[in-house]
């Protein structure tokens, strides 16, 4: 086609209406990628996070309330489940495996996790992947924390740091543990889940600060130094939660039912991939409302790129006249319309592609820090390639329509415009 | 008459059927001739070149352009008949804005393969544009990056004059292209046009109302001659 040069050539020359579109088209086609890629790397990122456990049990609350709060660190527990039932369950002949947690407190808006040993050995993340130490070794004494990744590189501690606990998900003065702080004996390394934003403690540790508490109260008078509570017997009476692992993922259903069916406590089991499941087809419809939106700022681009074309279009009556005369057919004035919305819309694209990876770039150690979620910078994915097919197709889908118009003008025209 | 370029008869044309604005009874147009064609205005000038071009047909009669009868031919066939025999002068706005001076004149070999073969013949396309830019005075010009839409009047005529000619077009159709010209310009050009017409053999029909410029051509017609204007209702 001897016309779609001349298209590229018309748009140089008009760098800056023609910048402004490509700018425009580009900034519409990187947020519907954006939202795009987020959203299934939140989702996957979500489903990630717990890998390997069959069942999460706490005291009777909504399914989707204990995960949340026992897995994601969301909300508070209603209740706990008393150290005997945890015991008594952790007995049952299908049990292979069980990890005790007890959440509530918090470092500078971490959540502190009270857990055992068994947690660095039991709890895994996607697909089965363990939790390894980027620095020092799992918690031993009583006083010895474990830090994420991201709770280290905030709060900028280090192996052999220490820390001081406060009551509650809220860091003020007068309910700090500040009489027992805590020494960092690990960091463990980046996972891209909540484990991330955790400090994880011993059970005894927990218990140790709070002797002398009443009602998230220093009790007056009652206080014990940190060597005497060492002193003292330790074993919870509560945890928040536990992590349990079957010998056979056939007996998921068997030990959920009598887990539910316990006589001494009511409590709650449940499988954490269902309840995921769950969890997204209710925020599904949000998640494609926001897929939505931004499928419209990309009309919005295109509107205004159809907008910019008819209002250049009358202007360009005199070149038109010019390309008929020199043996330029009508369909090649059509071409060139569209060529323009085309070649805009191909440039608006690849400066989107551009700008979404040099946004995740950026901010792909912010939202890990802050949001607990991991981005794989990866190439554009199947779906993202289809979004990428249907904007080109609907731009020069709507180029056809100041196309038309230049097409009529063109015919009725001729060589003769009285302009 | 043989060894007629343009010959019509009994052509008839209107916008709106039943109301011809031209009619010609017998026009005949010989090989290398300059014609010059005047009329008052709205008398059918820019229609007759229109006609001529094949952007647009006659509602009645025969219009023979080198031999083949231009009505007959489909659209598309028409503009390509165009490209490859016609060079197009307008009064004015001759330039796409965007292009180079260079590319402005070696559009025509875009949409005409004969003419880009006339021109290569001759030692290239782009050599070709700048022998006629020399030609027409414009050497220095060209040479400028993006300076279309810097040159004055009388330049960009002069490059619309070597689009017109590039590639041998049998026939250059100027519309009043010296109508924005002043006196001394106009006549300038003019001798410009005619030399470069007769080195490559170029039969020019030239339309202008400006009746002073007459006495320069072989031949001149006027519309009111060749051609047939319904009277005023008044009249």
């Amino acid at each position: 086609m001897p016309i779609l040069g001349l298209a590229v050539k018309s748009l140089l020359n008009r760098r800056l209406t023609a910048g402004l579109m490509v700018a425009s088209i580009g900034l519409s086609v990187m947020l519907l990628l954006g939202v795009e890629r987020l959203r299934t790397q939140a989702r996957a990122g979500f489903a990630n996070t717990i890998s390997g456990t069959d069942l999460v049990v706490g005291a009777r609350t909504g399914a989707t309330a204990l995960l949340l709060h026992a897995v994601f660190r969301i909300g508070y527990a209603t209740n706990n489940v008393s150290w005997t039932s945890y015991q008594d369950i952790a007995r049952h002949p299908r049990v292979r495996w069980t990890v005790p947690l007890s959440l509530g407190d918090s470092v500078r808006g971490f959540a502190v996790l009270g857990t055992n040993q068994d947690y660095f050995r039991h709890y895994k993340y996607a697909r089965h992947h363990g939790l390894e130490f980027a620095s020092g070794r799992p918690f031993d004494d009583v006083y010895d924390a474990v830090l994420g990744a991201a709770v280290a590189q905030e709060l900028d501690l280090r192996v052999d740091g220490s820390l001081v606990v406060a009551h509650g998900a809220v860091d003020v003065d007068h309910a700090r543990h500040d009489d027992k702080p805590f020494r960092v004996v690990g960091i463990l390394k980046k996972t891209g889940t909540p484990v991330d934003r955790t400090v994880h403690v011993s059970l005894a540790g927990l218990e140790a600060i709070h002797i002398g508490w009443q009602s998230g109260m220093r009790a007056p008078g009652a206080s014990v130094s940190a060597d005497d509570a060492r002193r003292q017997d330790l074993t919870p009476r509560s945890i928040t939660a536990f992590l349990v692992g079957l010998d056979s993922r056939t007996a998921v259903f068997h030990v959920q039912r009598s887990v539910n069916d316990y006589r001494k406590e009511p409590l709650l089991a449940v499988i954490p991939g269902i309840v995921l499941q769950e969890l997204w087809d209710a925020i599904g419809v949000a998640e494609q409302a926001l897929l939505g939106v931004s499928g419209l700022v990309a009309l919005v681009g295109l509107g205004g790129m159809v907008t910019a074309l008819l209002t250049g279009l009358n202007e360009r009556r005199r070149e038109m006249a010019v390309l008929r005369s020199v043996g330029a057919r009508p369909r090649h004035v059509l071409a060139l319309i569209v060529g323009e919305a085309g070649a805009l819309a191909a440039a608006g694209l690849a400066l989107g592609v551009v700008l979404l990876y040099l946004g995740l770039f950026v901010a792909q150690s912010f939202i890990q820090t802050y949001i607990g979620l991991a981005i794989e910078i990866g190439l554009p994915s199947r779906y993202e390639w289809l979004l990428l097919a249907s904007v080109l197709l609907a731009s020069v889908m709507a180029g056809l329509w100041p196309a038309i118009q230049a097409y009529r003008y063109s015919l009725v025209d001729g060589m003769t415009v009285h302009v | 008459m043989t060894g007629s370029v343009i010959e019509a008869r009994d052509l008839e044309f209107g916008w709106t059927p039943g109301r011809p604005l031209l009619r010609i009874d017998h026009l005949a147009v010989g090989a290398t001739e300059r014609v010059f064609v005047h009329g008052p205005s709205g008398s059918g000038k820019s229609s007759l070149l229109s006609l001529l071009a094949g952007v647009v047909l006659p509602q009645r009669g025969s219009l023979r352009v080198l031999g083949t009868e231009l009505p007959g031919l489909a659209g598309a066939a028409r503009d390509a008949f165009r490209a490859d025999h016609f060079g197009i002068i307008f009064q004015m706005f001759n330039l796409v804005p965007y292009l180079s001076i260079v590319e402005n004149v070696t559009l025509p070999c875009r949409f005409s393969e004969r003419r880009r073969r006339q021109a290569k013949a001759r030692g290239g396309v782009e050599a070709e544009a700048r022998r006629l830019l020399d030609h027409l005075d414009l050497a220095a010009t060209a040479q400028l990056p993006g300076a279309v839409m810097r040159l004055s009047v009388g330049q960009q005529q002069r490059v619309a004059a070597a689009r017109a000619l590039i590639g041998r077009p049998e026939i250059v159709l100027a519309d009043e292209p010296t109508s924005a010209l002043d006196a001394d310009r106009r006549e300038a050009f003019l001798r410009l046009l005619f030399r470069e017409c007769e080195t490559e053999r170029a039969t020019l029909l030239f339309v202008s109302h400006d009746r002073s410029l007459e006495c320069l051509f072989d031949r001149s017609l006027a519309l009111d001659d060749i051609g047939y204007r319904p009277a005023p209702v008044n009249a």
